[in-house]
């Protein structure tokens, strides 16, 4: 987890963004954000590629599962739950920047 | 393309009947879990379908007949999957399907890929590597009335020009808006134009059936599959429907942190009760109804050998599984309702906390709950659970649960030496504290062990939980049916099998030596009460004697078998009272101690063959079964010596 903040900060010229990253797991409820990176080890990001959380996708967190259960979000048209350690390795940025950035380019 | 990876090769082994018949054209149906594919199949296939597994792997292999006009065709449902990367069983098996390397099975003629068109982003990453592989394809895209209510909007037309290949936009369950499937599947025959292969040609792909390819970083062939399905969505139109308003407002309720794990907690003690108190009526009927039988049939054949091998052999080990079956439907039952209405995942993400404690996840909240009633389906049940590690040890702890087949043992020895009365109040007596302190022994077993076995052999980092949570929608009787229909084809046949082998095996030990007048021997003369005589030293420290060894032998067949052994050994006739006449034998033969030990020495032990075979299947090897076997018979031989030294 102290793995994928660090690299959310410092990682900002591979990404273009000028705001430093977040983790999806910092994101608050109805906030969409566009995945930018999935810091996890190869095969293990597999089931999360195959459910269409890939790069570029838009993620919005929609629901807390009650007793610190899993946080549900919605991913182009589905809804997917994550634990927060799977949510720590997705790093995000708003999505609303994220399209000024495409504009900006 | 085709080159078989060693690794993804399934073992050889005979062809079942699922072997594909006859010269009509072969079409498989791909497309990921809850996509409605089953839904299609079942609609075009009726319920006249062919369950069996797939030689050497325990993945089913569905397949029924589509007749039209032109002909028939034969569809293969293949297991419900997200990609065709060597990473699960199913996901082996579908592609090898495919690419015809399954043994006994030759190559599909044509594939029908099923997609959720209101999660088409997704999905058509799903299908590309399909597509990929240059068979006749058509695209089928299912919920399309979800999209019209949210919303949506796509030009099926415009997406099949893309790809090449034919787009059926349709309402799974709506049979009329299957017309252009129907079309697709005889135009097999007649050779129409809507049999195409996708023109598509998949560059730099090959890593999802080459696992070669597995060098490149994964993310990034992810990451240009979604760019192409992107633009396969732009060019057909497409507009993703809104967030659903009935699913939202659900989940609003079902995940809420008050009202979500009451709901929870409301529908497992539904299903409970259920499989508990509504079973009973119809498992009482199944065994008058074996017993009238056997009687019947006893009457009708003249005394010997062979009716004493067709009554007291084949009818009770048929009967003995039988009896659960009311039981076994009736859970199926409630599983395929929360499983199609959408709330099983839910409810997986409810229990993930409390399984992520004891080293599990939400996806083994299902077996678990199975196992209530009877490990086999539990076991079976766990293919759901898609990191390995995990899927094994809620295998291993499955047992633990308090099946169905140790009630029998539990109420015969309950009766027998706890007396009857209040324990706190009117509302939990003395017998009720009892049985539930062996259902909460066996939880505490399977917790603890699952919590050894992750932090020993099962240790390794776990794959991301990843769950999806379906829209809801309204369970569909039709499929509901077909899967009882199946479900309760493969728990028949696997338990089936196994049980009457056993009970045949122990009654011919009953049978021999044959006492000088050619007769059967006294129980405690035959084999099998040798056995019981010869194992006395090592049940002696138990507080057991020979009679309830030869009791623990029979009960290797299935657990409650032990109740008709020892009222055979016991001589109980079936005369005024049996039960109260076996009570009081064993009241003379155990102690309170042994009754104890005996009573945990059933909570612990697999005294059940069927776990045993189910098991090995479903892991691939003896490994798990021979540690699982061995490891819950030390528990329960520690936990019976220790509970007679001590009472």
């Amino acid at each position: 987890m102290k793995r994928a903040h660090d690299s959310a900060t410092n990682d900002s010229d591979r990404t273009g963004a000028v705001v430093p990253l977040r983790v999806l797991a910092d994101v608050p409820l109805e906030e969409e954000v566009v995945l930018v990176r999935i810091d996890a080890a190869g095969e293990d990001v597999e089931p999360l590629l195959e459910r269409g959380i890939v790069p570029g996708c838009t993620l919005c967190p929609v629901r807390h599962a009650p007793a610190g259960g899993p946080t549900v979000y919605r991913v182009d048209g589905s809804l997917v739950a994550l634990r927060r350690e799977t949510a720590s390795c997705l790093c995000v940025r708003s999505a609303l920047e994220a399209a000024g950035v495409l504009d900006s380019n | 393309m085709s080159a078989a990876t060693p690794s993804a090769t399934l073992a050889a082994g005979p062809a079942g009947e699922g072997a594909a018949s006859g010269d009509r054209p072969l079409v498989a149906l791909v497309g990921p879990p809850n996509s409605g594919k089953s839904t299609l199949f079942n609609n075009l296939t009726g319920l006249r379908q062919r369950v069996a597994n797939y030689p050497g792997v325990t993945v089913e292999r569905r397949a029924g007949v589509v007749r039209s006009a032109a002909g028939a065709v034969e569809l293969v449902d293949l297991p419900g999957v997200h990609g065709l990367s060597p990473r699960s069983l199913d996901q082996i098996v579908t592609r090898n399907a495919l690419l015809g390397e399954l043994e006994g099975d030759r190559r599909p003629d044509a594939v029908v890929v099923v997609l959720d068109v209101t999660r088409l982003g997704s999905h058509l990453m799903v299908a590309e590597p399909v597509l990929g592989l240059g068979l006749p394809t058509l695209v089928v895209l299912t919920m399309a009335d979800e999209l019209d209510r949210r919303d949506g909007a796509l030009r099926s037309t415009g997406l099949s020009r893309e790809l090449g290949v034919e787009v059926a936009l349709v309402n799974a369950r709506d049979g009329a808006t299957l017309e252009p499937v129907r079309r697709f599947l005889s135009a097999l025959h007649t050779g129409g134009d809507e049999v195409r292969a996708c023109p598509m040609v998949v560059a730099a792909d090959h890593h999802d059936v080459h696992p070669s390819g597995r060098s490149l970083p994964v993310v990034d062939i992810f990451a240009a599959r979604r760019e192409r399905a992107r633009a396969l969505g732009r060019a057909a139109a497409f507009r993703a429907p809104r967030p659903s308003r009935s699913t939202n407002r659900l989940d609003a309720l079902v995940l809420h942190r008050v009202w979500g794990p009451l709901v929870f907690a409301g529908v497992v003690a539904l299903v409970f009760q259920a499989i508990f108190a509504w079973a009973e009526p119809l498992m009482d009927g199944a065994e008058a109804a074996i017993a009238t039988s056997g009687g019947y049939l006893a009457g009708v054949l003249a005394e010997g050998w062979f009716r004493s091998l067709l009554i007291d052999g084949v009818w009770a080990g048929v009967g003995s599984v039988l009896v659960f079956l009311p039981q076994i439907l009736i859970l199926f039952f409630f599983i395929a309702i929360l499983e199609d209405s959408g709330y099983m995942a839910r409810a997986a993400v409810i229990a993930d906390r409390l399984m992520h404690r004891v080293g599990l996840q939400g996806k083994s909240f299902l077996p678990l709950l199975s196992a209530y009633a009877c490990a086999v389906p539990a076991i079976m049940s766990a293919r759901s659970v898609e990191d390995e590690r995990d899927r094994i040890a809620t295998i291993f702890i499955a047992p633990f649960m308090t099946c169905s087949a140790r009630l029998p043992v539990y109420a015969l020895l309950i009766a027998a030496f706890i007396p009857a009365g209040p324990l706190a109040g009117p509302l939990l007596g003395r017998r009720a504290a009892v049985l539930l302190a062996l259902y909460a022994l066996g939880l505490m077993a399977a917790v603890g062990t699952a919590a050894i076995l992750k932090r020993t052999l099962l240790r390794g980092r776990p794959l991301p939980f990843v769950m999806e949570l379906p829209p809801y929608r309204w369970p569909n009787a039709r499929s509901i049916a077909a899967r009882l229909l199946d479900r309760t084809k493969i728990f028949l046949r696997r338990a089936g099998k196994i049980i009457l082998a056993v009970t045949v095996v122990l009654w011919l030990l009953a049978q021999f030596p044959r006492t000088p007048g050619g007769e059967a021997p006294a129980i405690g003369d035959s084999v099998l009460g040798r056995a019981g005589q010869v194992i006395e030293p090592v049940i002696e420290p138990l507080g057991f004697d020979w009679r309830i060894g030869i009791g623990l032998v029979t009960s290797l067949a299935a657990r409650e078998v032990i109740v008709g052994t020892l009222g055979t050994i016991y001589g109980v006739e079936t005369r005024d009272d049996p039960d109260q006449e076996l009570r009081a034998a064993l009241q003379r033969d155990l102690d309170f101690g042994a009754a104890v030990a005996l009573l945990i020495f059933f909570v612990f032990a697999l005294q059940c063959m069927s776990t045993v075979a189910v098991m090995r299947r479903e892991t691939g090897g003896w490994r798990w079964p021979v540690l699982q076997f061995a490891y819950m018979l030390a528990l329960a031989y520690a936990g019976a010596w220790a509970a007679n030294a001590l009472l």
